[in-house]
């Protein structure tokens, strides 16, 4: 095996980068268009998600960035990176759209949101908790997955 | 070797101080401390800074609304700002958060696309001064050298009305094409042209959906800005209480301060001091060019569209719109007052279903369609007293020049005392169940009286001072009260009013303010 440069970390680290900041905002694009066709009395856009994409999409690019190029083991193999990329943006929207459901039947059984004004309140309750989710859930995901990472590219004793 | 573990712990633990320093900045640490207050936004700033004085502003008013607190400043410097802004984080009591021009009236926050939308489109000749492009969503909203264009519901309507002698600039969208009508100074030029962003589909009544500014948390103040060429509303209410809205100027906004649908309905609003137009909407009427029922289809061009409770809305300048004030609180105490209301293709004051313990006093109200939309007013009560209402004489068809239009549902726990108005009629009555509509007191200068009025006698009782005037003598009255001594003998004086409109806002340095100056010098009012 060929031993790594210095050049070889570099590179991986701003792949791994690229693709975290690639996976937020990709996620916050899943989430608008998931949402918009609910949301009639406040259409949801890309800005409105995009100071959480701008914010989540750096989080992650540093931790996975580090996780993949730090350290005494070799680079983890881009594949490798990228499905962590990947597990971080299934995992955030798969978690928040569970709880845009959620808000739906609380909506519907009156236990929340029965003072809105609102003619699409299942839709606006939707918005609030999936992307109240998508905040709470973003910096504990994010350091998951860079751990899963640096723990895959351990060498084996 | 030695060295390079040396290396890569350095290595680590810079790693580790970085991932936890981005951490924290995902979880937006205070820094309101470093800003002493104020939050800078201008249109050289950049979004990255801090925005603690001029000189490291921020770019955008939403990246300023997501950094500042209760009781902190956000300070506009003058420039354009093509945003929808979401202010998600207000004030507390005694410390509301305040977004302000830091010029009076030089901050422009606009609903217009970039100048490179209008650029990109490829313009060909339909003759009779009609051009065709192809867009990219179907165009809402359109102004030609800085007016609006008038929006024709069909192409035929649009080859027809650019016909017409008088013809302004016009045009109808599709969602892929756009025909403007260019009576004057065709063909289009992309440097004469602005157009609203893409928004959903346009519904009149409810639902606006789009708005330039929403106000989502509570205790919030916004003086001095000007909202221009709004896409929809210009501020939409969305789930506070507390707000103070004072001396900003609404330019062609559908409705200037919305708050229908809301999350839940305001509390504690006082709107103060505005001006808001939807110019050219009076002079398409003017030369006769288009027809009431084709303005009025045009947009609802009010300055408030408001439901909610402890509403104020006083000293405001109103010109060239559709509704003038829309207002049906549903409790508390409200008050309309001081307000001037100038040329409206619809109702100066429209109360739509409650009115509860509102008082609507000492406005004055000139060329006027409609004065008082009382249909329904399903809640009391509701007082009207002390206001000058004059109509201007129009062609009769139009239906101009009625004090109470009565249809629509019923009305029930409103007094009219001690107004002043001159025009058609008193009442124009539908299908509306009047109870406890009680008229007395008022000096009614009309042509035709209570013709048209359920029991109209009875409604109109004996207390008030009643004058029937011939269409001459109206038309002279309208613009000048001595004119007719029988006016001066009911004891019709003019309204004392104070000032009205933003202290920045001159009408003769402004487009929507050209008509205003021969209406503010009426002798119907004193002291404009």
């Amino acid at each position: 095996m060929r031993k790594l440069r210095g050049s070889d970390r570099w590179a991986i680290a701003v792949v791994a980068a690229a693709l975290g900041m690639a996976a937020a905002w990709l996620a916050a694009l899943a989430l608008v268009l998931l949402l918009a066709p609910i949301n009639v009395d406040q259409p949801i856009s890309v800005a409105d998600l995009g100071d959480w994409a701008w914010r989540w999409g750096w989080l992650l690019a540093v931790l996975l960035a580090a996780a993949a190029s730090l350290g005494p083991a070799p680079v983890a193999a881009p594949a490798l990176v990228a499905r962590q990329a990947g597990w971080a943006l299934v995992v955030l929207l798969a978690l928040s759209s569970v709880a845009g459901l959620l808000a739906v039947v609380a909506v519907r059984l009156h236990l929340w949101g029965s003072d809105w004004g609102l003619p699409s309140r299942s839709g606006y309750g939707a918005r609030l908790a999936a992307v109240g989710a998508a905040e709470v859930l973003g910096l504990p995901l994010a350091w998951l997955l860079a751990l899963r990472l640096w723990r895959r590219r351990q060498p084996r004793p | 070797m030695a060295q390079d573990n040396g290396l890569q712990a350095v290595s680590r633990g810079v790693a580790l101080a970085v991932a936890v320093l981005v951490s924290v900045l995902y979880l937006r640490p205070p820094t309101d401390w470093l800003r002493h207050g104020v939050v800078h936004v201008a249109p050289d700033g950049f979004d990255g800074w801090l925005g603690h004085s001029r000189r490291l502003a921020l770019r955008t008013i939403q990246r300023a609304a997501d950094l500042a607190g209760p009781g902190e400043t956000i300070l506009v410097w003058p420039g354009v700002y093509a945003e929808d802004i979401h202010l998600r984080r207000g004030g507390r009591p005694g410390q509301p958060l305040v977004l302000r021009a830091a010029l009076p009236g030089q901050a422009v926050i606009t609903g217009a696309a970039g100048a490179g939308v209008p650029g990109a489109w490829r313009w060909r000749s339909l003759g009779g001064h009609l051009y065709a492009t192809a867009v990219a969503w179907r165009v809402d909203g359109l102004r030609v050298d800085g007016v609006m264009a008038y929006r024709s519901p069909s192409v035929d309507h649009l080859r027809q009305i650019c016909a017409q002698a008088g013809a302004w600039p016009a045009f109808n969208s599709s969602p892929s094409r756009l025909v403007l009508c260019l009576p004057r100074g065709g063909p289009p030029r992309a440097e004469r042209l602005q157009v609203h962003r893409p928004m959903p589909q346009r519904r009149r009544s409810g639902g606006h959906q789009v708005a330039s500014l929403w106000i989502e948390a509570p205790w919030v103040e916004v003086r001095d800005l000007r909202f221009d060429f709004a896409v929809m509303a210009a501020i939409q209410l969305w789930q506070t209480h507390h707000v103070r809205l004072e001396g900003n100027s609404f330019e062609g906004a559908d409705v200037a301060i919305n708050d229908s649908p809301s999350v839940v309905l305001p509390d504690q609003v006082v709107v103060s001091r505005n001006f808001s137009s939807c110019y050219p909407l009076a002079e398409w009427r003017r030369g006769g060019w288009l027809s009431w029922r084709e303005i009025y289809y045009y947009s609802n061009c009010s300055l408030t569209w408001l439901h909610g409770t402890n509403l104020e809305v006083v000293k405001n300048l109103i010109n060239q719109a559709g509704d003038g004030i829309k207002i049906s609180p549903v409790g508390g105490q409200n008050i309309v007052r001081g307000n001037l209301i100038t040329e409206t293709t619809d109702d100066a004051f429209e109360f739509d279903g409650p009115a509860r313990q509102l008082k609507v006093q000492g406005n004055g109200v000139i060329d006027p369609f409609v004065v008082l939309g009382v249909s329904p007013v399903a809640d009391g009560p509701l007082v009207v007293e002390n206001n000058v209402f004059v109509a201007f004489p129009h062609p009769p068809a139009l239906g101009y020049g009625v004090l109470m239009k009565l249809m629509g549902g019923s009305s029930r726990d409103v007094t009219l005392l001690d107004n002043t108005y001159l025009g058609e009629q008193i009442g124009w009555q539908d299908d509306s169940r009047l109870t406890r509509v009680t008229v007395r007191g008022n000096r009614l200068a009309t042509v035709r009286g209570v013709a048209g009025i359920e029991q109209g006698s009875l409604l109109v009782g004996p207390d008030n001072h009643l004058l029937t005037v011939t269409r001459p003598e109206w038309a002279m009255a309208s613009r000048d009260p001595v004119s007719l001594p029988a006016l001066a003998s009911m004891g019709v004086r003019p309204l004392r009013l104070g000032p009205v409109g933003p202290a920045w806002w001159h009408a003769e340095l402004e487009a929507a303010g050209r008509s205003l100056p021969a209406l503010l010098r009426s002798p119907w009012i004193k002291e404009p």
